[in-house]
């Protein structure tokens, strides 16, 4: 019984995450308005994801009002196992780390989203989009927050000056 | 600014990750400690055997997944003379549990059958261009590389549809060309020592 009831627990406390099945469905679950798309390729399985999470979220912070957006793609799914409860395990653990940006949880084939973002299958990968799904820049490997920021604002003051 | 940015991110990529051997360059050798008796291991590409060089781990959880179709593999075309190589080249003064001992642990209870080999400063996985595990690399009995990179294109036994390995390992057995010669492996990246 205890076992049901964290169970049911997980369940109910879960935020809701997005599925995606298509590659191309990842950029369109950002908001219209997001001038700037950042997309964080992770999983629970990927220890040096997990170490950099807190990072990413100080990013989406930082800059979720300057028109940046960040979406976790989470590859949580290539991991055998029932998917409503690897869902569930990632929402908590999201949950216990708070962290509030939003993430998708796909479930296609690892190959075609690295065809579709150019990767080698090696995550994490972060990837900066303009609003027409452009890429501005990436990083393949850990990210280094500081200097992901500085280009971040290199960015942003490079945008605005073009207008 | 831009391409600056992009510049000095392919620079980073180039400078954590070597590229991988392609197919049809020769083998590296390298000779490692097996976890497993102690025993040194030497593999010298152009032996005169179909080899199967597997890097993987006894932490990440998507190598985990992959542990048993590999070893079943391993038992399946020793049969037939293949002969398999699992590496471990975790730096694991930074993950204990990737240790020789721990290694020892792992394969007992996985009853690999094939040596576990220790590449503790990661050169291996340095000269092959090995990045996550498993990853892998099946080298004919004259040293040429013919297969790099995934066992199959998904963990999951339902949703598979390409068995990477296995049907380059068929093909060579029988003589014949291998249809997809290099794909793209996924999982943990290799924690390299240094």
């Amino acid at each position: 019984m205890p076992t049901l009831l964290a169970a049911l627990f997980l369940v109910t406390a879960a935020p809701q995450i997005a599925e995606i099945h298509a590659p191309a469905e990842v950029l369109h679950a950002f908001r219209p308005a997001s001038r700037v798309r950042v997309v964080s390729v992770w999983a629970t399985w990927c220890a040096p994801c997990v170490a950099e999470i807190g990072d990413v979220q100080a990013i989406s912070d930082h800059f979720r009002d300057k028109g940046i957006e960040v979406i976790g793609v989470s590859l949580d799914d290539m991991i055998p196992g029932q998917r409503a409860a690897t869902k569930a395990s990632l929402a908590h653990f999201l949950e216990l780390r708070h962290i509030r940006f939003r993430n998708v949880y796909y479930t296609g084939s690892g190959d075609a989203l690295a065809d579709e973002f150019h990767f080698d299958g090696a995550i994490p990968v972060t990837l900066v989009f303009d609003e027409n799904g452009h890429e501005l820049m990436r990083n393949e490997g850990p990210l280094d927050r500081k200097w992901f920021m500085q280009q971040l604002e290199t960015l942003i003051a490079k945008r605005r000056a073009a207008k | 600014m831009k391409r600056t940015a992009l510049a000095v991110m392919l620079l980073m990529s180039t400078l954590a990750f070597a590229a991988e051997v392609e197919v049809g360059a020769k083998a590296p050798a390298f000779a490692l400690r097996n976890a497993v008796d102690g025993t040194n291991v030497r593999f010298t590409p152009g032996d005169g055997k179909l080899s199967v060089v597997v890097f993987t781990c006894n932490q990440c959880p998507f190598a985990k997944a992959f542990e048993q179709r590999i070893a079943d593999l391993g038992r399946d075309y020793a049969k037939r003379g293949v002969v398999f190589y699992a590496i471990d080249s975790n730096d694991d003064a930074a993950y204990p549990i990737e240790s020789a001992a721990e290694m020892k642990s792992r394969a007992a209870a996985g009853h690999y059958p094939y040596p576990y080999l220790k590449d503790g400063d990661s050169h291996v996985a340095r000269a092959y261009g090995a990045r996550v595990t498993p990853h892998i690399f099946v080298v004919d009995g004259s040293g040429t590389v013919r297969y790099r990179g995934y066992v199959d294109d998904s963990a999951k036994t339902d949703e598979r549809k390409h068995e990477g390995l296995r049907n380059a390992l068929d093909a060579l057995l029988a003589g014949k060309p291998v249809e997809v010669t290099a794909t793209r492996a996924f999982g943990c990246s290799i924690k390299f020592k240094g």
